[in-house]
């Protein structure tokens, strides 16, 4: 999956991507990182194709039919009670099946009568990435998958998209949080300004920015950039 | 395909009917309003003044319903990134939309229901009023998604959250208002019927109702606006963003 010569300018002129050019892992854990407002949602928006996707910048991306994209925020109905969600997609992917309560992942057992809008924000995130997980893609994309979870909860929820490249599944996800991060089964891509600069491994971007640190490396490259 | 809109739509079914408050527009509002004007106004309750005044009820109905219950919906689902997330689940935006629309097409035609049970019992309707009723309700069936996708030309234009309640009020005041507008030139009512989908309505209504006039003509015109405002709202469908109005891409 490439992304070549990528350029685009927000309505407010000011140019977000500028002679972008990102080349993803087939196979490993593909993580986007750079300070607020670099443009790493509008990039994944831009992959799944909610935005116009310029074919001549982005190829090797599967088409829309085969993407998943767990987005920020909470975008299930507030109504509907955790296993109804998880029933009704899986209703959708799988329609010959029906699905029993007892089928929930174990995570979400304990909480399949609860409403997804009575859950804490950390609970939501985590029916959201499990309802995800669970649909049969091409290309999982996950737009801060940890944000608002607690330690514990933020490392069951990227083992669980590790385990999708295990399944030979491509995934895309925007971090900012490094303490998971923890093998060179991740490939960083580093966009600030406009530009991806820097795309490797935890182990050589630690190499680059001469630390054994994540977030010191982090820094750095950040303030390298500005 | 159908497998996936009918899990969507059983899905919808059941939220809609969590949600009570959708009826206090549609439902108890002009019903109120029916009431309050029927026993205080001067016209008698007979079924002879039956047609003069519930086709007008059924109107503000099914224009308050599709507005609310189906457009409006949509544009919020769309801000608040349902749409988006529920369209790369089910594959296609328009199964999102048609599961929001059929349940709603019941839902409304459940609320017309129990306004014509009372407004039966106040106009003491015979069996003709009754028929007739039956026949405009039934009728509903393909008026509400004819003009659930006319009002969807609202979905391409960027609209937020905050302005929809503000555009939508108006946009029912002057359609309810232009609905009244009646001449007797075919070719005035034809474009407020084109332009206007609470004139559609009661022109669809009065074919139906007796003592119509040009009904075949009528008849024929009004098809072929609902087949273009059929085709419209399935591109405009088809053709929406997903992304919020307020978004950066």
């Amino acid at each position: 999956m490439q992304i070549t010569h990528f350029d685009f300018t927000l309505p407010d002129e000011r140019k977000l991507y500028d002679d972008l050019n990102a080349n993803f892992a087939d196979h490993k854990v593909n993580v986007l990182l750079g300070p607020n407002g670099a443009g790493k949602t509008t990039l994944l928006d831009f992959i799944s194709t909610v935005a116009p996707r310029p074919a001549q910048c982005f190829t090797g991306f599967p088409t829309f039919k085969r993407i998943a994209y767990q987005l920020q925020g909470v975008p299930f109905l507030p109504e509907a009670t955790v296993y109804q969600t998880f029933k009704l997609v899986m209703a959708i992917e799988n329609p010959k099946k029906r699905f029993a309560v007892d089928e929930l992942p174990t995570e979400l057992a304990a909480l399949a009568n609860t409403q997804f809008g009575k859950l804490s924000g950390g609970q939501k995130r985590l029916v959201i990435i499990e309802t995800i997980s669970h649909l049969n893609r091409d290309l999982y994309l996950f737009d801060e998958p940890e944000s608002g979870l607690d330690p514990q909860m933020a490392r069951q929820v990227v083992a669980k998209i590790h385990q999708l490249t295990k399944r030979g599944k491509k995934v895309i996800m925007t971090a900012h949080q490094f303490q998971n991060i923890n093998s060179d089964d991740y490939q960083l891509h580093f966009l600030e300004k406009g530009k991806i600069r820097f795309t490797g491994t935890p182990t050589d971007f630690l190499k680059a920015q001469q630390t054994d640190d994540l977030v010191e490396a982090y820094i750095k490259q950040a303030k390298f950039v500005s | 395909m159908i497998r996936k809109l009918s899990a969507l739509s059983k899905f919808e079914t059941e939220m809609v009917l969590k949600d009570k408050g959708i009826f206090v527009f549609t439902l108890l509002f002009p019903t109120v309003y029916f009431l309050v004007t029927a026993f205080t106004g001067s016209r008698s309750l007979s079924p002879a003044n039956f047609v003069q005044n519930v086709p007008g009820f059924w109107t503000y109905m099914v224009l308050v319903g599709v507005i609310n219950q189906i457009t409006s919906a949509i544009v919020t689902m769309r801000e608040n990134n349902f749409l988006k997330m529920f369209t790369f689940i089910a594959g296609d935006k328009r199964l999102i939309y048609y599961a929001n629309l059929i349940p709603q097409v019941f839902v409304i035609q459940a609320e017309i229901l129990i306004f014509d049970v009372i407004a039966a019992i106040v106009y003491r309707a015979d069996f003709r009023t009754l028929t007739l009723m039956l026949i405009c309700w039934l009728a509903n069936f393909i008026i509400i998604p004819i003009i659930a996708f006319f009002t969807s030309l609202i979905l391409i234009v960027p609209v937020k959250v905050q302005t929809m309640g503000a555009l939508m009020t108006g946009y029912l005041f002057l359609g309810l208002f232009l609905a009244y507008v009646q001449t007797n030139s075919l070719v005035v009512n034809t474009l407020m019927a084109v332009i206007n989908p609470g004139s559609f309505i009661i022109r669809a209504y009065e074919l139906l109702l007796p003592g119509a006039n040009n009904v075949v003509a009528y008849l024929g015109i009004l098809a072929v606006i609902a087949i273009l405002y059929a085709i419209a709202g399935n591109v405009i469908v088809t053709k929406m963003s997903l992304n919020s109005a307020t978004a950066r891409a």
